[in-house]
């Protein structure tokens, strides 16, 4: 897999498509105790070290 | 999907109390994402500061960006090069998603330092039930490039941008200066001189 913007969107079609959720810690912790133990969960987190220019890219590309 | 993303305060890059990173953070947020706190434990060392008062005054200046909203969840930069008071943290309740119990349990992976970490996005999303993925956003690009072009290509960026803010500052200034007298005598009017 390569870093380029096409294979992320390429990624996250797919985890879309195989996990529950994808989500934010915040939207992690507000589901109900059952689901957070037996969905499947794909904890999505960015650190953004140097251009937030990107993270609004791969920010599109998720939604 | 939502996704979380954690910004820094004190970054060499960009700086996110400033207007055009502020526009892109509320259009994060609008899209559905959440904003934490990519917080610092070199820096606040440097500057003498306690870690947890640095850690709710870098929350508070991210979360009084109109748009943001409350910014609960915690990242460290660096933890390896700066390990945090990780027990600290812990006490006092917070999401670090590092230590978090929540967190702790999923399986980790990471693209850190251009290098998938055991597995790469797409097998981990193939593969696996639960788990976190760190993605840093400043390696990936239109067309896959290494970490040093990658660098050049942020600093190339980041002058251009300044390039631009002086170009504007310098029409402005001929501008005032073309209508000095008249800009005087207005400001005099605003003070209340004759």
């Amino acid at each position: 897999m390569e870093f380029s913007f096409g294979d992320y969107a390429d990624a996250v079609t797919r985890a879309l498509a195989r996990f529950d959720h994808v989500c934010a810690a915040r939207d992690y912790l507000a589901l109900p105790e059952p689901d957070r133990r037996q969905a499947r969960v794909l904890f999505l987190r960015h650190d953004c070290e140097r251009d937030l220019t990107k993270a609004l890219t791969l920010a599109r590309i998720e939604h | 999907m939502s996704a979380t993303y954690f910004v820094r305060v004190h970054s060499e890059y960009y700086n996110p109390l400033q207007p055009p990173e502020r526009r892109i953070l509320r259009e994060i947020v609008e899209l559905g994402h959440e904003i934490g706190l990519h917080y610092e434990p070199r820096f606040y060392s440097d500057e003498g500061l306690d870690l947890l008062d640095a850690i709710d005054a870098d929350r508070a200046l991210l979360a009084g960006i109109p748009g943001v909203g409350p910014v609960s969840a915690l990242s460290a930069h660096q933890p390896l090069l700066s390990p945090p008071d990780f027990a600290t943290i812990a006490g006092r309740g917070l999401t670090e998603v590092y230590i978090h119990p929540e967190f702790r349990a999923m399986r980790y992976y990471s693209d850190s330092g251009m290098n998938w970490r055991e597995k790469t996005l797409a097998e981990a999303v193939e593969t696996e039930s639960r788990c976190q993925f760190l993605i840093h956003p400043d390696f990936w690009n239109d067309t896959a490039t290494d970490w040093f072009s990658n660098l050049d290509a942020r600093r190339d960026a980041v002058v251009a941008e300044l390039d631009a803010t002086v170009e504007a500052e310098k029409r402005m200034l001929r501008d005032y200066l073309a209508r000095r007298d008249q800009r005087d005598a207005e400001f005099g009017k605003l003070l209340g001189k004759s």
